[in-house]
């Protein structure tokens, strides 16, 4: 019976072919494979197959070379097979090196099958269905749980960076322990609406940060059109498909891990001590309109006493110093004698944080019930002060076996997690760090002094007084059913229930500063239901055609709920609960939903695996835009050919596979507000206690989809036998209309902005990967990757404002009707604007013949006035772009951009027996940082109390002739820059820094235990590991914080990302 | 088989049926263009969110900025952060000056235009309630157009709606102040029209007392800045003197309590101020923070406030008029001077809220008109019509509450001294109350009195006293043109 006959004309043996169907499907979590049937000739030979631990290796096809004639191996890994004598076996499994083996007569084959390197044949999950690599003709980059396994990272997304061609991720919320990273795929679709992908983990729509990353199987990321069309009106930025490990046959197995180590700054800021803090910021103040304050109670006044936050003070007549305290001669007048404390805030701030990391997992399963089910703990301290985050998670993957084409598989997981961090980041890393030297961390009495502000404290104080707990519950419950109708037709139906509940609590307590007492409590919950419905039809004919067609229908309604209340005035800090606060504030709640609605389908056809072709088509509604706009189209198209398939390139010695591929396809982006279209009132504007509405969005109904055309070429490539050597290259341009802009209105409108369909931009690129298995010899090995994505982009079409390119934001000279910055058509995004600084004015009679500086106060030490725009020895002359002789904002030109155009990573694997040694490195270039922070801290702002950078000691401008002389290359220190010259407190080019960097992400050495010690302690395996993560940045921006938080702000000092250092154990059982 | 077969078709009978329903999202908590306007209490509604936007119009800095930094008296404070040089300097500049842009006022400004749109379509209950929000609107929209014809001159005259950005009249231009001012004086017409509500009905909201003080400020203004003369000089006095007449307003004998008082019998309209709705009320940039305060004077004298003082009055205004007359009773309110060593502690002791539960919040209601300024409206009136004799009467109504003397000017002053005995006066008496900007414009003697004035009439062509229009305003609405010489 061959495999043809069985297939097309099933009556005859039906029943029994359907059994194999179900037993291959059940077995390889697959797509159909197609078996021949032995016919009963020659000697019956059986045997064992087995992988490369000695484990039994069920479902391993065995087929006799030239016949159809085969069979599969049972769950014990076992196999019987008539054959002729002297016929060769050919045995393939997904994933494993195919093995032949000529029958010579022996009683049984025993065979040990060996993992297939990642390779073209590599399954890869697609939008609602499988393909193998080799037959895929659009941009797909896929990472397996290898690679993400044993890194003691707690967010999937960190666990990405640079591993993924074409995609940019970065750390949203820095080092903040639990924080999110942030992902950017082909740098985005939109100008200012998200750019963030749809993720989907196990078919439902979730967060990326819900999952613990040692329950992920694989991680795909779709990001051509024709590949994510299929999931329509959320697709334009990209898919990203977590798909979670799920049982396998067999004994159950048992895993379970810890790694625990440490959190430390990767560096620290080079910033003066207390005694050059005063030298600097007193000196300064006495030739400035500031000394009249020298004798005030300031960081570098002198005016403080025992109850001052400072603890700088002239030392008494007959005094001794005392305890804790320095002492300097007065550089404003040698003869009297000032006392300080020098306290390091960013030694106070930053302290080694303990992170603790379990897991454990079982995996196994019966023919009728297979299981993968796990529980995991966090608990991580952050490097600053009072950060923190915990979490437990729990997972269960069951697949039941119901009827013999009946398959019923169920996901139910939850997370409960809490974190502690800062209202505002900048509070302590712009602000908190760099508190002058001379501040008191403590009273007499033990309490924690208060610092400058509310918001520029004393860290400990900061943390002291005020309770964050952010609370997060997770549970999504899903099944799915699947019926094997008949041979290659499916239909499956899904349902999934996912809510979360997030609780924030607040307390100030009574301080320095405010006795309110303010407590808070909010409460808000994400309930989201999903049905799909999917029938799949795979099919061969005649062994050439092999047809693939899907289609499908799915929901999704998801309600929000938010509220918010908050009161004061309880007379205790003990409790901290809104219970003990009588003056009520704020009680309200919030409530929204949205649904959608989509119809899809798909058709992938191929002829010899040669010839490929896909396309597909969405139908989406949504709930977001008005009944006459709501549904939108999604198309796209792939086509492949696999040339080495061809007679012709058959025999070629180096060149194993060569694949190319066009696509082709449009995807839309429906994220506007939820009700923008209807216009909006917002009510709480009361006003006498009579509840009030007030206007706030205008209505407009023509709202629609945003769709991006997008389309792609590339090549997959393998070399040498086995494809060692693997490389992928795509060239994409992707061009958004109608893209959802939010216009800003006239004023005169009375609303800020109302969201249109106007506009065009155009993101285009290229990427590369590739893999080498290098060498493998013996016990040794050595392998390598290398990706490298580039991107960039181009405003085309803005809604017309009258002005030059229609220029939105940036700097507008009415006079010379020309701009620059902000967005414009035929420009590039996210430029950072400032004035270019020419050289720094060495002698009064530069001075006298410099512009007139719009910025400059013009404070002179000749005459103790202020003349606007009047410039002094000291000062930075800065570059006249438009000629007009004077330095305004129309001087501002483009200093760089603040996006990288070029992201990547590359790794190595060297492997000795049980021992392996993983470096990986990533990079992002062709970016700038503009640095708000560092500014600060040389232009001595905040009435003086930042520290400044050791640097401005030594290089900045004394007096006449050190510019001359080479003695300076900075500008003149000034007490508050920002109110005289603003030297330091400008964006210029001395402010605006490369951001270009490469980042030694992480080093791990890991050794398995040999199989002597497993033994001796009954385990499985056991293994041992040590990394290093964000060992070291390789970069020339001199702050600390490389990887800068948003996609369009200025830097201004977020959680630095911290370097860890972990010891981690897995133990099988 | 056929059993799954029918099961599959009725799930996809189920997920496809209702689609169109499905996707009517519910708005639960918001109120949409769809079903606002509709009835009584939704006009209500609209009418108290246009007076919540026009407490954030008139609030914090930019009622400073328009009505106080230029006169000359006064300066940064301990904590000086935001540059207000330009305004102390008489220096405006559309790139440097804070709170140029438009935005705040044409947002009151649609509020009211929707309401003036919409209510007179509602059915209400009791016609009088409908009324009386309408006078709500159109008093509304006349006090912003008059505030911004004053600071701006020609600004565009809107008084539809916009409702769609498809509106052609989306991008309108400068309507010369003339026509602005013609339609404030409609508007105020329109608003006592309204204002059936004859009694005092609430000192937060319009009233007839408060239509007539603005109609007796714009006339006034009209009449002395305008070319309105004696025409509009008598219909100032027709509003003024209903004003007086109402019994339900009069001086206050203290005149620290009518600004520790909220909403007492002086109070003919102010701004509300409450914790629960908005509690930065402007005097918060006048106080001083704990850290500047040594310990035992923390509100023992000097008032706590968890802000940084941003402003205080200079010496020359303190000197030359708080403390020009001894024994002045205003004088200790207006400004508090404590100097216990070597360090003076300067506040603004008029606005200086609650303090609650170891905090202070800025909640005392922001004075708009009172009856003192009725009074003092009357006296200069009279005064600019011949009647100076009759000026100085009322004119000493004032000067007796603050001085505790009678006849404290003499009835032998000419018309040239009465006048400015009146501005002199009404520094003092509205001191940080947003009127000596304008006072000192309107009697003439804003290039005399203001130092960084004298002799700068014709610069920036001559429009030195108006400001210029923020470069935002212009880039969103080319249509826009600056200020003439800015």
């Amino acid at each position: 019976m061959s495999k043809n006959f069985c297939l097309k004309k099933p009556d005859g043996g039906r029943h029994f072919c359907l059994r194999l169907d179900r037993r291959i499907s059940l077995l390889l979590i697959s797509l159909l494979l197609i078996i021949p049937m032995a016919m009963a000739q020659g000697q019956v030979v059986s045997g064992t197959v087995t992988d490369d631990t000695g484990d039994p290796l069920p479902g391993v096809n065995i087929t006799v070379k030239g016949t159809a004639t085969g069979t599969i191996t049972d769950p014990d890994g076992k196999f019987s097979l008539s054959v002729e004598p002297n016929a060769v076996l050919v045995f393939s499994f997904v994933g494993m090196e195919t093995q032949e083996i000529t029958y010579t007569g022996q009683a049984s084959i025993n065979v040990t099958m060996a993992p297939l390197a990642v390779g073209l044949d590599e399954l890869v999950v697609i939008g609602y269905g499988t393909q193998s690599r080799r037959t895929i003709t659009t941009a797909i980059t896929k990472v397996d749980a290898d690679k993400l396994e044993e890194v003691p990272v707690t967010s999937v997304a960190t666990a990405l960076q640079g591993k993924l061609s074409g995609v940019r991720i970065y750390q949203s919320s820095g080092g903040q322990p639990g924080g999110d990273a942030t992902i950017r795929i082909r740098g985005g679709s939109s100008i200012n609406k998200s750019n963030a992908p749809l993720v989907i983990i196990d078919g439902v729509v979730r967060d990326l940060d819900d999952i613990n990353p040692a329950d992920i199987e694989n991680v795909q990321v779709l990001k051509d059109a024709s590949s994510t069309a299929i999931y329509g009106a959320r697709a334009s930025n990209g898919v990203v498909l977590v798909t979670t490990k799920r049982g396998k046959l067999g004994k159950a197995e048992i895993n379970f891990s810890t790694n625990t180590g440490y959190a430390t700054p990767w560096k620290y800021m080079d910033m003066v001590d207390a005694e050059d803090f005063i030298y600097l910021s007193r000196e300064a103040a006495n030739r400035s309109p500031f000394q009249k304050d020298l004798n005030k109670p300031l960081s570098w006044g002198t005016g403080n006493d025992e109850n001052s936050p400072w603890s700088l003070r002239y030392l008494g007549d007959g005094e001794e110093v005392p305890d804790g305290y320095k002492s300097m001669p007065d550089p404003v007048d040698p003869s009297k004698t000032l006392i300080f404390q020098d306290n390091d805030f960013q030694d106070i701030t930053l302290n080694p944080g303990l992170e603790q990391n379990y897991s454990l997992s079982a995996n196994g399963g019966t023919e009728k019930i297979k299981y993968a089910a796990s529980i995991g703990y966090s608990d991580i301290e952050g490097m600053s002060v009072g950060t923190y985050f915990n979490r437990f998670n729990g997972r269960a993957n069951v697949d039941f076996l119901l009827r013999e084409n009946l398959t019923l598989t169920t996901r139910m997981d939850h997370s409960t997690s809490k974190t502690n961090n800062y209202g505002n980041q900048r509070d302590i890393f712009a602000r908190s760090i760099w508190l002058a030297p001379t501040a008191r961390v403590t009273f007499a009495d033990g309490t924690y002094a208060p610092g400058e502000n509310t918001t520029f404290t004393n860290p400990l104080f900061y943390n002291d007084v005020r309770k964050r707990d952010i609370y997060l519950y997770r549970t999504g419950v899903g099944a799915n059913l699947a019926w094997d109708i008949l041979p290659g037709l499916k239909a499956e139906v899904s349902g999934d229930y996912f809510i979360r509940n997030r609780t924030f609590e607040s307390f100030e307590k009574a301080n320095y500063y405010r006795s309110n007492r303010t407590a808070v409590f909010e409460y808000s919950q994400t309930k989201q239901y999903q049905f799909e419905g999917v029938v799949t039809y795979d099919r061969s004919f005649a062994d050439a055609h092999n047809l693939n067609i899907v289609a499908g229908i799915s929901q999704l309604y998801i309600e929000d709920m938010d509220s918010r209340a908050e009161a004061e005035g309880a007379s205790t800090d003990l409790v901290q609960t809104l219970n003990a606060a009588p003056l009520k504030l704020d009680a309200s709640s919030y409530r929204t939903s949205e649904a959608l609605v989509g119809m899809f389908g798909r058709i992938t056809y191929d002829f010899k695996k040669k010839y490929l072709l896909g396309v597909s088509l969405r139908r989406d509604g949504s709930s977001r835009f008005a009944r006459e706009n709501r549904y939108g189209i999604f198309p796209g198209a792939s086509v492949g050919w696999i040339i080495t398939e061809e007679d012709f390139m058959q025999g070629l010695p180096v060149l194993n596979t060569l694949k190319l591929r066009a696509s082709m396809g449009q995807t839309g982006n429906n994220l506007v507000g939820r009700y923008a279209y209807a216009g909006e009132y917002q009510v709480g504007n009361n006003y006498y206690g009579m509840a009030g509405v007030l206007a706030t969005e205008m209505p407009n109904r023509s709202l629609r989809w945003e769709t991006t055309t997008q389309w792609d070429v590339g090549f997959d490539l393998g070399l040498f036998r086995g494809d060692r050597i693997r490389a992928l290259f795509d060239y994409y341009e992707k061009v958004t209309t109608d893209l959802l802009f939010n216009v800003p209105l006239p004023n005169e409108s009375g609303y800020n902005n109302i969201d249109q369909n106007v506009g065009k931009v155009k993101f285009w690129g290229y990427e590369f990967e590739i893999q080498a298995d290098i060498l493998k010899k013996g016990k040794f090995y050595w392998s390598a990757d290398f990706n490298i994505g580039y991107n960039m982009n181009r405003v085309l079409e803005l809604p017309d404002n009258g002005i030059d390119k229609n220029r939105i934001g940036g700097i507008y000279d009415p006079n010379t009707m020309k701009g620059v910055g902000g967005i414009a058509e035929g420009e590039r995004m996210y430029s950072v604007l400032g004035q270019v600084t020419d050289f720094i004015i060495d002698n009064w009679e530069q001075a006298n013949n410099a512009y007139f500086d719009a910025s400059a106060r013009g404070w002179s030490p000749l005459d103790g006035q202020k003349v606007k725009g009047r410039k002094i020895p000291g000062d930075w002359e800065y570059v006249d772009q438009n000629g007009d002789g004077v330095i305004d904002e129309y001087d501002k030109v483009v200093l760089g951009y603040l996006v990288p155009t070029t992201v990547g990573g590359f790794s190595t694997r060297f492997g000795y027996g049980n021992l392996e040694l993983h470096v990986f490195m990533d990079y992002a270039l062709g970016h700038s940082i503009a640095d708000a922070t560092l500014r600060r801290s040389y232009g001595l702002v905040v009435g003086g109390n930042y520290t400044p950078l050791a640097d401005l000691l030594t290089e900045a401008w004394r007096e006449e002739g050190d510019i001359a002389s080479g003695k300076a290359t900075m500008p003149r220190v000034d007490m508050q820059d920002q109110k005289q010259q603003k030297n330091y407190q400008r964006t210029t080019d001395k402010s605006v820094y490369k951001g270009d960097y490469l980042a030694v992400r992480e080093v791990r050495l890991s050794y398995n235990a040999p199989k002597a010690w497993t033994d001796a302690l009954r385990l499985g395996s056991m293994r041992f590991t040590l990394s290093g993560q964000n060992l070291h940045y390789f970069t020339a921006y001199p702050g600390w914080q490389t990887e800068y938080s948003s996609d369009a702000n200025y830097n201004d000092n977020t959680y630095p990302i911290p370097r860890k250092i972990m010891l981690g154990i897995k133990i099988g059982f | 088989m056929k059993r799954y077969r029918i099961l599959l078709g009725l799930f996809l009978a189920l997920t496809i049926a209702g689609c169109e329903d499905f996707l009517d999202a519910d708005p639960y908590s918001l109120v949409t263009s769809q079903n606002m306007w509709r009835n009584e209490a939704e006009a209500m509604a609209g009418i108290a969110g246009m007076y919540s936007q026009f407490r954030s119009t008139f609030n914090d800095f930019d009622f400073l900025i328009y009505f106080e930094l230029r006169s000359g008296f006064w300066q940064t404070g301990t904590s000086g952060a935001n540059q207000w040089d330009d305004l102390f300097l008489n220096t405006p500049n559309a790139s440097s000056t804070p709170s140029l842009d438009w935005t705040p006022f044409y947002k009151t400004i649609n509020a009211a235009n929707l309401g003036i749109k919409y209510i007179p379509g509602i059915d209400f209950g009791n016609e009088d309630t409908k009324d009386n929000l309408l006078a709500d609107a159109y008093f509304v929209r006349a006090f912003c157009y008059f505030q911004m014809a004053r600071i701006w001159g020609d600004v565009p005259l809107v008084i539809l709606p916009y409702e769609s950005a498809d509106d052609e009249n989306l991008y309108p231009t400068r309507d010369d102040m003339e026509v602005v001012m013609a339609q404030v004086k409609e508007d105020i017409d329109m608003a006592y029209d309204h204002m059936v509500d004859l009694g005092v009905r609430n000192r937060v909201m319009a009233s007839r007392a408060a239509i007539n003080m603005l109609k007796a400020d714009v006339y006034l203004w009209t009449a002395k800045r305008m070319g309105g003369g004696n025409a509009d000089l008598l219909e100032a006095e027709a509003a003024v003197d209903e004003v007086l007449a109402d019994p339900n307003y009069q001086l206050l004998p203290s005149y620290e309590q009518v600004f520790r008082i909220e909403q007492n019998s002086e109070i003919i309209f102010s701004i509300y101020f409450d914790i629960l709705e908005a509690s930065n009320q402007y005097g918060m940039r006048f106080m001083l923070p704990p850290g500047d305060i040594e310990s035992q004077y923390w509100n023992n004298p000097v008032p706590v406030s968890s802000n940084a003082q941003w402003l205080t009055y200079v010496d020359d205004y303190v000197n030359n008029y708080l403390l020009a007359t001894p024994g002045d009773t205003r004088s200790e309110v207006v400004n508090t001077d404590f100097q216990p060593g070597t360090v003076l502690y300067r506040w603004v002791n008029k606005y200086i809220g609650e303090w609650v539960n170891e905090a202070r919040n800025d909640v005392t209601d922001t004075r708009i008109y009172r009856f003192a300024e009725a009074i003092l409206f009357k006296a200069e009136i009279l005064n600019a019509l011949g009647s100076t004799p009759e000026a100085i009467i009322e004119l000493n109504k004032i000067a007796k509450r603050a001085y505790g003397v009678d006849d404290f000017y003499a009835n032998t002053l000419t018309q040239e001294e009465v006048d400015d005995a009146i501005l002199h006066e009404r520094l003092i008496e509205f001191g940080a109350e947003g009127k000596s900007w304008y006072d000192i414009i309107r009697f003439g003697k804003a290039f005399e009195m203001i130092p960084t004035l004298v002799g700068r009439e014709n610069e920036y062509e001559g429009n030195i006293l108006l400001l210029p229009v923020s470069p935002n305003t212009i880039t969103k609405n080319p249509n826009i043109v600056q200020t003439p010489g800015f």
